[in-house]
């Protein structure tokens, strides 16, 4: 519920704003490389 | 005379329930007709996800209806009067989470991941197009504690069943603002059209705008198709386990699609399975749109920041296409509208793109990238749900 206006809040919580993009391109960078290796391995040429 | 009176006397319930109506705040109930009335009228005059916004719209006119039978009614001491059938719906479906779940084996199955599996890099967009989601969650704990701050973030996954799931885990199904979450999350994702073009031309020069991007016919073999849902879910479930049920009953529902051998289940899940779901997803969310829930200065709020979470997402995907031009030699250059179809909402945000391509050059085609994208929005957006799952849980 609202709970007031705290704009200091917005600083506090950047870290994690930080943390979830990098942790996110992460993950999706180890998607890439794996599709990417099994697109190596599985297509016939 | 006697039979006269009776009637009269009989009829006195008219008096005591419309005295009753505008003792309870009337006008309240009548806020919430129009906004039933408002969504069925998008739903039907302009098609926009009808679906969820017909079943929507009229499940809001239903449970603001004085003492409705259709949701749980409490006596002032709190004891459960009448057993409401769209509260038992909430109850078996969603406040476990189940129908959302379910949804995605639907969701899973009508998905092609073929246009990403060609062009596997395109893939980085769905990751930049999640940017809302964080940026939302910070501007939303200036008002509201953590938890519920996380939560309308998720919003912008443009997600529904993810934004349900998330709610639900942080919050518990009887928070106060869980409905207007869900509301927000499943009306931005049918207004896709309207908030996201403005959004990408404020964000894109002409002649980026007409960028051509040829598209290379790959053939993917059948068993990358296959291992490609079971890898997700388990790379996935590795770096945010809160999050397996979601990704997993999504990748299940694309297994069954790509394995061959579940042609009949997989036409079942896109089809049936899906429609049954939602018909009961729609009306069952608007058990949540009670007056005294929904009309409050939260929920404005809440619908505003999903606002922003939407429109940073778009911001996000378009603008990291725009970086990754600076380095790009010329020729290679991607046409950083399609960073934008790197939200969940699919197939819309795929389209809008593809059309706004079309009406900038109509030799323009960018439908295979640009869903490509699309359809790795919906994987990040998952994965993004989970992480949030992870910090905040």
């Amino acid at each position: 519920m609202f709970s007031g206006f705290n704009p200091m809040a917005f600083v506090y919580n950047l870290p994690y704003m930080l943390s979830g993009m990098i942790a996110i391109f992460i993950v999706i960078g180890v998607i890439i490389v794996i599709t990417t290796i099994l697109n190596k391995i599985f297509t016939k040429k | 005379m006697d039979f006269l009176t009776n009637t009269f006397e009989q009829l006195g319930f008219l008096v005591e329930n419309l005295s009753a109506f505008v003792e309870a705040g009337g006008w309240k109930y009548l806020v919430m007709w129009a906004i039933g009335g408002v969504l069925i009228y998008l739903a039907i005059r302009h098609d926009m996800e009808p679906t969820l916004l017909l079943p929507l719209g009229f499940g809001t006119i239903l449970v603001n209806i004085p003492s409705s039978g259709a949701i749980n009614q409490f006596s002032e001491t709190g004891e459960l009067i009448t057993e409401g059938a769209l509260s038992t719906l909430f109850n078996a479906g969603i406040a476990n989470e189940l129908f959302p779940l379910i949804l995605f084996i639907g969701i899973g199955a009508m998905i092609d991941f073929g246009p990403l599996l060609t062009n596997p890099k395109l893939m980085i967009f769905g990751a930049a197009a999640q940017f809302g989601i964080f940026f939302t969650f910070c501007l939303a704990s200036m008002f509201f504690t953590t938890p519920e701050a996380a939560s309308i973030g998720v919003i912008g996954a443009a997600d529904g069943p993810t934004a349900i799931v998330v709610a639900n885990k942080l919050l518990g199904s009887d928070s106060r603002i869980t409905g207007a979450i869900m509301v927000a999350a499943y009306s931005y994702m049918a207004l896709v059209p309207i908030i996201q073009p403005p959004v990408i031309k404020a964000l894109t020069t002409k002649k980026e705008r007409l960028i051509k991007m040829p598209y290379e016919a790959k053939e993917v073999s059948r068993l990358t198709k296959i291992l490609f849902p079971i890898i997700i879910t388990i790379v996935a479930g590795i770096v945010a386990p809160e999050s397996v049920a979601l990704i997993g009953f999504l990748m299940f529902g694309n297994l069954i699609r790509e394995c061959g051998v579940l042609n009949s289940l997989s036409e079942t899940a896109q089809k049936v399975l899906a429609n049954l779901v939602t018909i009961f997803l729609g009306i069952t969310i608007a058990s949540q749109m009670e007056a005294s829930k929904f009309l409050r200065l939260d929920t404005l709020l809440i619908l505003a920041l999903g606002l922003f979470a939407f429109i940073f997402d778009t911001a996000g995907g378009v603008l990291f296409a725009k970086l990754l031009n600076l380095f790009l030699p010329k020729g290679k250059k991607i046409n950083p509208m399609i960073g934008a179809a790197g939200i969940s909402a699919f197939p819309m945000s795929g389209r809008v793109v593809h059309k706004m391509g079309l009406k900038e050059d109509p030799q323009n085609f960018l439908l295979m990238q640009s869903i490509g994208v699309n359809v790795s929005g919906q994987i990040a957006s998952v994965i993004a749900g989970g992480l949030i799952l992870k910090f905040f849980m």
